[in-house]
Formats: C-alpha cells, sequence, structure tokens
C-alpha cells in the first residue's frame, strides 16, 4: 500500500498561487488516501489535527511568504516533504497566472506537481536525516553568573569558534552553540550558504547577525552543502530557542571526516572550554 | 574561585507607569556599566517573574538587591516570592524625598538634569547598599525558612510551603495562619474553608485573581493534613 | 499615576538587560506621551504579575496591546495569563528583520538606528490603537 500523508496547504486567497496550493494538496490527499490539513483550523485549534498528523507530513506554500511552513515550523512539526508552488512551476517554465480561479491547463499541472511530490525517492527528500537528526539530546551545563550554557553531552563536535557538527551517516549538519548563541543575544537574520556549495573545514557556512554583531557561522567540517535549514532564515529566533536541534543551520555531504576529527572537541571537552571562556565573559547585562 | 569579586544581583522593577520607574532602571544600568562593572549582574525583572531559571536561580544563590520605583514594591515582592529574602529593598520615591521634584518625564530622550542628577543620587545610593550587600555576603537558607512577610517590620515570618497547579510556593506566615485557624475551630469540612484560607493568606502574600480558586484548593489540602498531624 | 480606566492599554515588557527592551519601553512613551495621549496609556507589567486587582481589572476590560522586546514574550504571556484582552502583539525583534545591519545602541541609551526603530514600532502601535477607538465609538 502506497504511503499515506498528511497535507497542510496555505491559504492565499488573494494570489493566484494559493488557490493552485489547495489542488495540489487536494490531489495529494486523493492519491495518497492521505489527511488534509486547514491551516486556519489548525491554528486555532490544533488538536483537531492531532490523529492526522500521526502521518508523515507533506507542506505546501503558495508563495515565498510560506505561511504553512512556518506554521508548521511555529507547531515544531516535522516536515516530510515541501513544496513551494511558485518555484516549483518556474522550475517546468510555467507561471501560476494570473487569475484567481484555475484554469483547466493549470489545474492539470496541479495534478502532475502532486505526482511527483508522491513518487520524490526518499534521499532527496531528506527522511532518513530527519529520522537521524531527530534523535534526542541530552546536556550538561556549565553556569556563570545567571547564564546557563547547555552543550551535548554526546553525538556532537565543536569547534573553537564555538560551532558544532551532528554526524549521521555519511553528512552533518552544523549550526552555532549556545554560549555563542547567548554571546550574540537575539538573532535577527541569518544568511544562509548556497545549496551545492562545497566548504573547507573552519570556512564559512552562512552568518548570523544580532543586535550586538555580525559572526560568520565557520563549518567545523568540511563537505558540500546538500541542505539549509530555511526555517532560521525565516526566524532566527529558532537559532537562539534551540541552537542544537531545530537551529540547525546547513547540513553538509561530508568530504574527511576522519581527519576533520582531530582538530575538533567533544562534548565534554567543549564543555570544559566554555567553562574557561564562560569566566571571561563580560556581557553588558 | 575565592579570588573572584562577589557578584551581586540587582533586580530594578523598571515600572512604565512613573517617572521613578525610568530613575530606577537607569541607576541600575550607571551601576552596572560604570560604577560596579564586572560585579554587578542585573536580573531582569520581566524575566525572572516569568519563570527564567537562571535569573531565579542567581538571586536565590548570591546578595541580592531590589529597586523599585514606588512603595508598590513590585521587584521586593517577586525575588521575595521566587527566590527568597534580599539583602536590600530601595525604593526611588524613598530615596528622592528631600530631592528636587523630577520634571515628570517617562522618555529617557526628555529627561531634565534634575532627573539626570535624581539617576546619580539613586544610583550612589544602590552602590552603598551594594557595598554593603558583598561585605554581609550571602547565607542561603535551607528549606523554607523565614520569609519577609514584605511590609519592612524587620520580623520575619515563619514560612509554609504549598503546591499550587504544581509549582512550590512559599506563603510567609502559613504556620501560624493554620495554627490561628485551628483554635479558632475551623473544621477541614467547613463551606468556606478555602475563601477564609486564602483571605488570611493574602495579608501577606499577594494573591493573584485569576489564581484564586487554585491558591483555595492547595490550602484547604494542606490545611487538612495539618489538622491529621495534630491527632498524631 | 494616571488613570488607567479609560483608552488602549500598552504594556512593554521593559526588559533592562538588552536594547530591545528600552525600544519597547521607548515606544510605548512615544504613543501614550505624544502620538495618542488621549487614547492610550501604560500599564506596570510587574504589578499586573503581583496581582493587583487595579491592573488586573484593567487588562481585562480594555484593549491591551503587548509589546516584547524578545521571543521569551514575557509581556503577552504575562497580560493573557491574568486574563487579558489582547488586540495585538508586538515585538520588537521583528521590527529588526527591516533594518540589517542596524546599531540600535544598548539596553542604557538608543543610538540614531534605535530610535529610527522605535518610531517605526510606536506609529505602528499609534495606528492600531486610533483603529481601536474607531471600532468602539461605532
Amino acid at each position: 500500500m502506497a504511503e499515506r500523508f498528511a497535507v497542510l496547504p496555505c491559504n492565499g486567497l488573494d494570489k493566484p498561487a494559493g488557490p493552485l496550493a489547495r489542488e495540489i494538496a487536494l490531489a495529494l490527499v486523493e492519491a495518497c488516501q492521505g489527511e488534509l490539513i486547514c491551516p486556519v483550523l489548525y491554528n486555532n485549534l490544533p488538536a483537531r489535527y492531532a490523529k492526522a498528523l500521526e502521518l508523515p507530513l507533506i507542506v505546501i506554500d503558495g508563495c515565498g511568504t510560506r505561511c504553512a511552513s512556518k506554521l508548521a515550523t511555529e507547531h515544531d512539526l516535522k516536515v516530510r516533504r515541501k513544496l513551494q508552488v511558485t518555484d516549483a512551476l518556474k522550475e517546468i517554465g510555467e507561471s501560476a497566472g494570473e487569475a484567481l480561479t484555475p484554469d483547466p491547463e493549470r489545474l492539470a499541472l496541479c495534478r502532475q506537481l502532486a505526482e511527483r511530490l508522491l513518487a520524490a525517492p526518499a534521499e532527496e527528500s531528506g527522511v532518513d536525516a530527519e529520522a537521524a537528526f531527530a534523535e534526542p539530546v541530552e546536556y550538561a551545563t556549565v553556569t556563570h553568573d545567571k547564564f546557563i550554557f547547555r552543550v551535548p553531552t554526546q553525538g556532537y563536535l565543536f569547534s573553537e569558534n564555538n560551532c558544532w557538527a551532528r554526524v549521521a551517516g555519511g553528512r552533518a549538519r552544523v549550526g552555532i552553540s549556545d554560549y555563542m548563541q547567548q554571546q550574540l543575544t537575539d538573532l535577527t537574520f541569518c544568511e544562509l550558504p548556497q545549496v551545492g556549495a562545497q566548504v573547507e573545514q573552519f570556512g564559512e557556512c552562512g552568518n548570523v547577525e544580532s543586535v550586538k554583531s555580525v559572526a560568520d557561522v565557520v563549518s567545523p567540517v568540511s563537505g558540500r552543502v546538500v541542505a539549509v535549514n530555511a526555517a532560521v532564515a525565516e526566524a532566527p529566533e529558532i537559532i537562539n530557542e534551540d541552537p542544537y536541534v531545530r537551529g540547525w543551520i546547513a547540513e553538509l555531504e561530508l568530504t574527511d571526516l576522519q581527519s576533520d576529527q582531530q582538530l575538533l572537541m567533544d562534548g565534554p571537552a567543549y564543555l570544559d572550554f566554555v567553562r574557561h571562556q564562560a569566566a571571561e565573559y563580560k556581557p553588558d547585562r | 574561585m575565592a579570588n573572584e569579586p562577589i557578584k551581586v544581583g540587582i533586580i530594578s522593577c523598571a515600572g512604565e507607569e512613573i517617572p521613578e520607574g525610568t530613575i530606577s532602571r537607569l541607576a541600575v544600568r550607571r551601576v552596572l556599566e560604570r560604577l560596579r562593572p564586572g560585579q554587578a549582574v542585573t536580573l531582569c525583572l520581566p524575566l525572572f517573574l516569568a519563570g527564567d531559571s537562571g535569573e531565579r536561580e542567581f538571586a536565590r544563590n548570591y546578595p541580592t538587591i531590589t529597586i523599585d520605583g514606588c512603595d508598590k514594591r513590585c521587584a521586593k515582592w517577586g525575588t521575595g516570592k521566587h527566590s527568597g529574602p534580599v539583602n536590600a529593598a530601595l525604593v526611588v520615591t524613598d530615596l528622592l524625598r528631600d530631592a528636587a521634584p523630577l520634571s515628570g518625564a517617562r522618555s529617557g530622550c526628555k529627561l531634565t538634569d534634575c532627573d539626570l542628577a535624581a539617576v546619580e543620587l539613586v544610583a550612589n545610593r544602590i552602590v552603598e547598599s551594594f557595598d554593603r550587600a558583598v561585605a554581609e555576603g550571602f547565607v542561603p537558607e535551607e528549606g523554607a525558612a523565614a520569609v519577609s512577610c514584605g511590609c519592612d517590620c524587620s520580623t520575619p515570618l515563619p514560612a509554609g510551603e504549598l503546591l499550587v497547579d504544581g509549582e512550590r510556593i512559599i506563603i510567609a506566615g502559613l504556620p501560624m495562619i493554620f495554627q490561628q485557624c485551628s483554635e479558632d475551630g475551623l473544621p477541614a469540612d467547613s463551606a468556606d474553608l478555602a475563601q477564609r484560607l486564602v483571605e488570611a493568606v493574602a495579608v501577606y502574600h499577594p494573591v493573584p485573581a485569576s489564581h484564586q480558586d487554585a491558591y483555595g484548593l492547595a490550602l484547604a489540602r494542606a490545611y487538612e493534613a495539618y489538622l491529621r498531624s495534630l491527632q498524631t | 499615576m494616571r488613570d488607567i480606566t479609560g483608552g488602549v492599554l500598552i504594556i512593554p515588557c521593559s526588559g533592562i538587560g538588552k536594547v530591545h527592551g528600552l525600544i519597547a519601553r521607548e515606544a510605548t512613551y512615544r504613543v501614550v506621551d505624544d502620538v495618542e495621549p488621549q487614547a492610550s496609556e501604560t500599564l506596570c507589567l510587574a504589578l499586573l504579575v503581583k496581582g493587583d486587582e487595579e491592573a488586573v481589572t484593567a487588562v481585562r476590560t480594555r484593549p491591551c496591546i503587548t509589546i516584547d522586546g524578545c521571543p521569551k514574550l514575557c509581556s503577552y504571556k504575562n497580560v493573557e495569563l491574568a486574563g487579558g484582552n489582547i488586540a495585538e502583539s508586538v515585538r520588537v525583534v521583528d521590527a529588526f528583520k527591516g533594518h540589517k545591519g542596524a546599531q540600535p545602541g544598548t539596553a542604557t541609551e538608543l543610538e540614531e538606528d534605535g530610535w529610527i526603530i522605535t518610531e517605526e514600532i510606536a506609529q505602528r502601535i499609534a495606528a492600531r490603537v486610533h483603529g481601536l477607538c474607531g471600532r468602539e465609538e461605532q
């Protein structure tokens, strides 16, 4: 039996891409006998869809505002696959058109996009990576004055630039540590690296900006960027809230972990490192 | 660790409604940045009240001073409720009693020279209390020991612990309240037990209107347990 | 203290540790003292958390606009907990997203960028106050 999905489309009413998102969602639900989630009702009454969300989730955004993706992020939902209508149409040389009511030609395109999304192989949609990186994390802490800095005890490697890499299979996610995000305070921007870019160990892999300063995200490992976390570009505060899991910045296909590791610290070693750094920490608050 | 300067926490009410709140905020910032840099640690009152564990834990383990804009003493109340007694509790209206009147401005861009002089005065008074707190140090109390009832009578009341909606609350005077109710013959199955207990507690410990029922339930249970303990 | 029985209540978090808290506070004063003094007033968040009856009654009976410096949402959460009638929730950190590279100042004093952001937030809130009062008059 084909895999079933829960489908969360956006609710765009004032742009042509919105109704197309809905049509794609309807086609998906029909094809996989899945569950359709109304974004407005979900926002007001999430419990209504608790059962439906036991299924893997597909998110359909009409346009670059990505309302459905944002809603999924706000509710901490794990997204198995996603599609942004205007981008997907552009890829096949089409557009959303001008009319708010889809014409037969665009309805056919919607069915086509739905079929492509369902047929996409698991690796491309990052299913395995999501599961691997979703494992729970245990933390040790360093306290300095009123500040508490968390460090994962296992599964993470750290550089002296206060950035981390979490390895799963031949890939690693990278981000900034709790100590670093607290030094920066509330992040206002996160610039992501380009997918496909080659990054050397200790090379730049995006940057983050707060009211205090701009800081490069220094990749602890070398590899090719295969995914970026669009959620933190939309809402950089996710990095402040959860720097080690939801606040990941980029995912790399590793090229030389064995030699990269020799210059990195594991959790306990980084804990000591933070303890020493914190002793010199002089916040202005 | 022994050679590290003693850190002191400072919690300002920073009340928005009155000019004294602005004075309080600026005075604390002055102490933090210029007068005692590296030693003063400001604790954000909104964060403190909202439950930030780092802020509350610091106040529990280090000398702490509160500065309130007015005699409603929100910072002192909040610190006492969530962390424990404070080393000093200052009130701006008291400190400025003999000073020139404030202009009434609340925004930082409208403060006059007179207002800025008030900031300086309050900051210096904070430093006096700060230095005294450093000299006194801090002795953490074990368990729910004596707690100030908030009236500045300098006679702490024995406190009791109550579990309200899963949260541990220290109530000043609770053992005495139970004792008095018991001596007055108030039975555990009295129809208005919860209400009477809440009214008695509220004299020493503010009970938010939205939590009256939760407090009533918790107090009734605790009182019932107290009466049973008298029988054993 | 001013009468808080009428008008829209604007409640900043006033977090003392970050510049965002100062911007929240200054934006509030810009609205209640300059732009909409007849239609708005502020209220001490700490007083509300303390359970002051007058403050609790005020947030339950007047429309409230909360302004939070950071995503911890101290003002929004506490007004909601008190049963407040929140018409809008403003986050200062969101306003920064339109000002890449801004140098707003410190938690003690705002720089020019900080005042620009403050004014933006204040005008947005003032427009909302205006709208809320218009609705009430109907």
